[in-house]
């Protein structure tokens, strides 16, 4: 198991070489710095230029000006940001965390709600309980974050006020517990819309794997065995219904991150989706390369630990693997 | 701040500031249903008691450069605002008095000598001396320094050779005693002591960190110190400062407890000072109606420092030359200028975008200025289609092809492109309703590329005179002093019209010649200036802004002015809530 | 030969079925209708959806304006008829070039194997290994302008990745069909195997994947336009108009300006998720009497 983990690693480097490729070819291609904002993009005499570029190696050839770039952002260098005037890597850093903390409570948001109501449909198929999950499921599906975000803002923040409008931390809070909790209130509505497509389409592809499972033939010889229903349901259908779903991970991580820049944005959360359009916005370009390498990394990274927890479930993938490619 | 420089640096992010997340706006408030906005000072009830904390509210995440040698933007000065004080005070009609430092002048205007208080502390324990004050000087003029105020200690003598390296020391600076220091500048300005750099800065605190390594020092990033009546306890990056009374204030311990400086996002304004959880902020221009319902709420407005302008292309900068050339003819008819001005509806656009805040403005002056010209002695430029079309007429430009666009005084199609930046919620409205006034009286006017630009594209094309730039809508900060220098002269880089005439040039030395130590002389003087400008319409001076300033009516004692809405902030004191 | 038939019938008999679903073809109808009116904008309001009115902003629904005004005076209902024109040639271009290029890519891969589609595979995770989002945003602000052109073909060429892994699976399972082997052993040319055979039996991935990224793409619409990466400002979409909702006082005070663009986008969606489905449901029968 663990040498089909380092083997599926392994087989990511390449990947994750092209992707610094492209990521430091569009660097180049920005004006100014984007690669260590050592170039502010604001001051256009000409002897500045020249000076600041011959001290920052531009003249190098490229492959030179590469490497240099992959081993500094190896060690977590990757410049200083023009907009904060601090290190990009401190400034990810310090906005990271938020970020990571609402996509974990989205995806327990999102795993745990469709696992719920995908049980609950498809246990009793055709059922009004299921129409209804169905049909809730399907337009969820269908309304785009952006516009699900609005309806959520205006229900639960304007009319309800159960949740707070924006900002990780409401009041000053010197760490401990209670700053948790409050960082976990102020991600919770945000977290559980970036879920909400998410929960609606698992909640569907569930439903549809249980009832599918449900008319296979080992579900059949285990009530004929005498096993209880539920127990049928809990052990056997549930489970082989769940590993499709694991592979999904990888892609929820893009999607996570892709969704969250329009989530932060939505609900003022400062965080990495935050960060980047303001960088965006400010030709802040070494966060955004940055940014956008890390979030690549992040897929990447996330593809791999699908996939290893998938073999670990499925036997099947792991052989395939080893035997040819992937 | 008290200076013109600073604030054209600062233009763009002032414009982020106001104009992004509002719109800029000008008019007399036309008072509507609700409170009725107060103009300077917030009522006071009640008998001041000490305790309790006050959230700040501002728009957008801060940098942290919580120095006033090296900050950039409203964003880190707001915090510095109560957490230190300049050496000087500028009064509410715009003219530096003595404050901390109060200073004699030689016969000649070269020579000062300054004497500070004695028993002034620093948040660390320290005592203020004139060393400190040397200390900020010779840091902006250090060779090594990146920041933007050099412009501020350029006038002492000898700070150009510092600057250089070739001088050790500044020659223009003396030390007598711990209070006293004496200053020599290169030539007799009158305004001087408005350029002067005036913020001091702990010399023992910065022991030991090189100028270069300064803004990322944690003396700057971390634990800033000064001299005002708060001090910074905690700091959350691009979230949160919090602050905490400074008891040996050398005006008196604060009656506020402490301070909390919070980034809120502007959509949720409204909501936000409904709940309470902001006590004061300087809020959107278009956030003024919803606002102005809520009761708890006090509304008060300061003329901004800063007018928006639609500034004509007549040519470009000479980088050898470092000066103007004016080649472009496409505006050089006078006519065609006015008539433009004419077209425009800036009150409508107001009223309309802004909620009728901002003040119609015709010459580049502050209102609040001395030197600024009565409004019965030059066009105010009304909105006036007809006689837009007849000064169009007249100037050759007619509809020849019957498109209802006029073709150019030649018979060619005469197209302008227009540009602007991306800001508040109605700048893209606003932009267009500008268009649609020019088409209306047959001109042909676009958006440059379709889209209005993002500021620091914006401002880099125009800086530029990227050939694509004809007419571009742009916002400039004003200091204290009237003098134009800096933004009209034939050798500022800044002068982005590219605009400049004889004329123009004579009246603005005048304004600082030794006989302009005359303060009635120098009145004259730009009184001729705004003359001359506004007949010649070099641009279109569309408004002077009008800042809001949303306050809790618990809390007591706020007084806001052109310069700043944190002024004496050691006298603000929260009322009991019953 | 019967096979020779049989991509004609087999549309025909998914035809029928569809049909039958009642929710698809009132959902195809409801698509049908909106796309009219928009074509049909025009000539259907006496509004011009640019046309600042500076005395009447913000305005609710009256007589004259049905929907009320946005914050520049214009029409709301003018402005949808107008926006839908823009959002719907927005995803039907993007649609149809990483239909395009992801039917492409993903047929190449899939029927020939080998190193090409080891190499275009791998081109294809180079191109998902980003959030959708981020990588539009980063390439737009390297090339800024050039107006809706632009962003049709910056959200065409980086978003085919899925689409491609979806056709280049579906491939390899066709190459497998017995019809295709029996071709491919009767002599026939790549060429005749490819669009007599393989395509046809693509075309239910083909469609259903199509409609699922022309409703996809009506959201990344909205959230480009929404971030100020999209359609430019002032210009009418749908996405602009709901960005204009961005402050708690519009979504509570102003209904008029956000509201209809929201259930209008929603609908849409819906409405092509369900024509997906339905075209789904209908080949899934066929293929399972095949």
């Amino acid at each position: 198991m663990l040498k089909f983990a380092l083997r599926r690693l392994a087989g990511s480097v390449p990947l994750l070489l092209v992707i610094s490729v492209l990521v430091f070819m569009l660097a180049k291609q920005m004006p100014g710095d984007g690669l260590g904002g050592g170039l502010n993009p604001g001051n256009k005499d000409p002897r500045y230029i020249t000076e600041m570029r011959e001290k920052l190696g531009y003249g190098d050839p490229l492959v030179i000006q590469y490497i240099r770039w992959l081993k500094d952002a190896a060690t977590g260098h990757f410049g200083q940001s023009f907009l904060y005037k601090m290190p990009v890597g401190e400034l990810i850093g310090q906005r990271l965390p938020a970020t990571l903390l609402l996509t974990a409570l989205s995806l327990l948001i999102t795993y745990g709600s469709s696992l719920a109501l995908g049980m609950i449909a498809g246990r009793n198929p055709g059922s009004r309980l299921d129409r209804l999950i169905r049909t809730a499921a399907y337009v969820t599906y269908a309304i785009p974050t952006f516009i699900a975000a609005i309806f959520a803002i205006y229900i639960f923040a304007v009319v309800l006020r159960w949740v707070p409008l924006g900002g990780t931390v409401s009041v000053v809070t010197s760490g401990g517990l209670s700053a948790l909790g409050d960082r976990l209130v102020h991600a919770l509505l945000p977290a559980a819309v970036l879920g909400l497509f998410n929960t609606a389409a698992y909640t569907l592809f569930l439903r549809t794997e249980i009832v599918e499972n449900s008319g296979k033939n080992y579900v059949r010889t285990a009530v004929a065995k005498g096993i209880s229903r539920s127990s049928v349901y809990n052990r056997h259908i549930l489970r082989n219904s769940l590993i499709p779903l694991v592979t999904f991970l990888g892609m929820d991580i893009g999607a996570l991150v892709g969704g969250s820049v329009v989530i932060e944005n939505l609900f003022a959360y400062p965080g990495i989706g935050t960060l980047f359009t303001a960088a965006v916005s400010g030709r802040d370009y070494a966060v955004m390369m940055a940014v956008t390498l890390m979030t690549g990394f992040m897929i990447v990274a996330g593809n791999v630990v699908a996939d290893v927890l998938y073999g670990w479930l499925d036997p099947r993938i792991r052989a395939g693997y080893n035997g040819g490619r992937s | 701040m008290n200076n013109r420089y600073i604030d054209r640096i600062l233009a763009p992010l002032l414009f982020v500031m106001m104009l992004l997340t509002a719109c800029s706006g000008a008019g007399a408030p036309d008072n509507r249903s609700g409170n009725e906005p107060s103009s300077l000072a917030a009522g006071t009830e009640g008998e001041p008691r000490a305790g309790g904390t006050v959230t700040y509210g501002f728009p957008s995440p801060f940098k942290g450069l919580f120095e006033p040698a090296f900050y950039e933007g409203e964003d880190d000065l707001r915090v510095l605002e109560f957490i230190t004080e300049p050496l000087f005070t500028v009064k509410d009609d715009l003219t530096t008095v003595p404050g901390i430092a109060s200073w004699q002048e030689s016969a000649d205007h070269k020579t000062f000598t300054f004497k500070i208080k004695h028993g002034v502390h620093w948040q660390n324990g320290d005592e203020l001396t004139v060393e400190d004050w040397k200390f900020a000087l010779e840091v902006i003029a250090d060779p090594n320094y990146a920041g933007p105020r050099y412009y501020s200690v350029e006038m002492i003598e000898g700070a150009d050779a510092y600057h250089t390296g070739k001088a050790k020391q500044i020659s223009g600076i003396r030390v007598i005693d711990p209070y006293t220091l004496e200053l020599r500048v290169t030539a007799a300005r009158v305004n001087t002591i408005d350029n002067l750099w005036a913020y001091p800065m702990n010399k023992r605190y910065f022991a030991g960190v090189a100028v270069k390594d300064m803004p990322n020092s944690t003396q700057v990033r971390k634990a800033p110190i000064g001299i005002g009546p708060f001090q910074v306890t905690n700091i959350q990056p691009g979230e949160f400062v919090e602050m905490t009374r400074f008891d040996k204030y050398y005006k008196g311990k604060p009656l506020l407890d402490g301070v909390l400086y919070k980034v809120f996002d502007d959509k949720m304004i409204t909501s936000l000072f409904e709940q309470g959880v902001i006590d004061m902020e300087q809020a959107p221009r278009d956030a003024y109606e919803s606002l102005n319902k809520l009761d708890h709420i006090t509304l008060m407005q300061s003329p901004d420092l800063s007018y928006e302008y639609i500034g004509f292309k007549f040519g470009h900068w000479d980088d050898k030359a470092q000066k103007i050339v004016m080649d472009n003819p496409k505006f050089r008819n006078k006519r065609l200028r006015q008539a433009m001005y004419y077209a425009l509806d800036r009150q409508g656009i107001i009223d309309g975008f802004s909620n009728g805040l901002g003040k119609l403005a015709e010459t580049p002056i502050s209102s609040e200025s001395w030197a600024k010209i009565p409004e019965d002695q030059i066009n105010r430029y009304p909105y006036d289609p007809g006689k837009a079309n007849e000064l169009l007429d007249e100037a050759g430009y007619k509809d020849l092809d019957g498109d209802g666009l006029r073709e150019d005084p030649k018979g060619a199609k005469f197209v302008i492109h227009f540009d602007g930046m991306v800001g508040g919620t109605n700048d893209e409205p606003r932009t267009e309703a500008m268009l649609q006034n020019w088409r209306a009286v047959g001109l042909d006017v676009r958006l440059n590329g379709g889209a209005l630009k993002e500021m620091n594209t914006f401002y880099t094309m125009v800086e530029e005179d990227n050939r694509s730039v004809e007419l571009f809508n742009g916002v400039w900060g004003l200091s204290n002093d009237p003098d134009p220098t800096g933004l009209w002269r034939e050798n500022d880089h800044w002068n982005y019209p590219r605009w400049s005439s004889k004329e123009n040039e004579q009246l603005i030395r005048d304004g600082i010649s030794l006989k302009a130590y005359d303060r009635d002389y120098r009145k004259q003087v730009y009184y001729d200036w705004q003359k001359l400008i506004n007949d010649e319409v070099p641009m279109i001076f569309f408004a002077e802004r009008v800042t809001i300033t949303a306050v809790n009516k618990r809390l007591q004692g706020v007084k806001i002015n052109a310069i700043s809405p944190i002024i004496d902030p050691y006298k603000w004191w929260i009322k009991d809530s019953e | 030969m019967m096979l020779k038939n049989a991509p004609a019938s087999l549309i025909g008999d998914a035809a029928q079925k569809f049909a039958a679903n009642r929710l698809a073809v009132i959902s195809l109808l409801f698509l049908l209708a909106v796309l009219a009116l928009c074509l049909l904008a025009p000539w259907l309001t006496a509004h011009d959806p640019a046309k600042i009115d500076l005395r009447g902003l913000n305005k609710g629904p009256s007589a004259e304006h049905w929907l009320g005004t946005d914050k520049g005076g214009r029409d709301i209902v003018s402005r949808l008829l107008f926006g839908g024109r823009t959002t719907l040639w927005i995803s039907l271009c993007v649609s149809a070039i990483i239909a395009g290029t992801g039917t492409v890519v993903g047929v190449l891969a899939g029927y020939f194997g080998g190193s090409a589609d080891s190499l275009l595979m791998r081109i294809t995770d180079v191109i998902l290994s980003f959030p959708f989002l981020i990588f539009i945003i980063v390439v737009k602000s390297i090339y800024p302008g050039g107006g809706i052109p632009s962003l049709i073909w910056t959200v065409g060429l980086l978003g085919w990745g899925g689409f491609a892994r979806i056709i280049r699976a579906k491939t390899l399972a066709e190459k497998e069909n017995e019809y295709m082997l029996a071709a491919s052993a009767l002599g026939a040319g790549t060429l005749r195997i490819l669009t007599r055979h393989l395509l046809p039996g693509l075309l239910s991935v083909f469609i259903t994947n199509l409609m699922w990224t022309a409703a996809a793409m009506i959201g990344v619409e909205a959230s480009l336009s929404f971030l100020g990466f999209g359609v430019p400002i002032g210009q009418p979409s749908w996405g602009n108009m709901l960005a204009d909702a961005l402050s708690p006082e519009v979504i509570r005070e102003q209904w008029w300006v956000w509201l209809p663009a929201g259930l209008l986008i929603t609908g849409v969606i819906l409405s092509i998720n369900f024509i997906g489905e339905g075209v789904k449901e209908a080949f899934k029968v066929q293929e399972g009497r095949l």
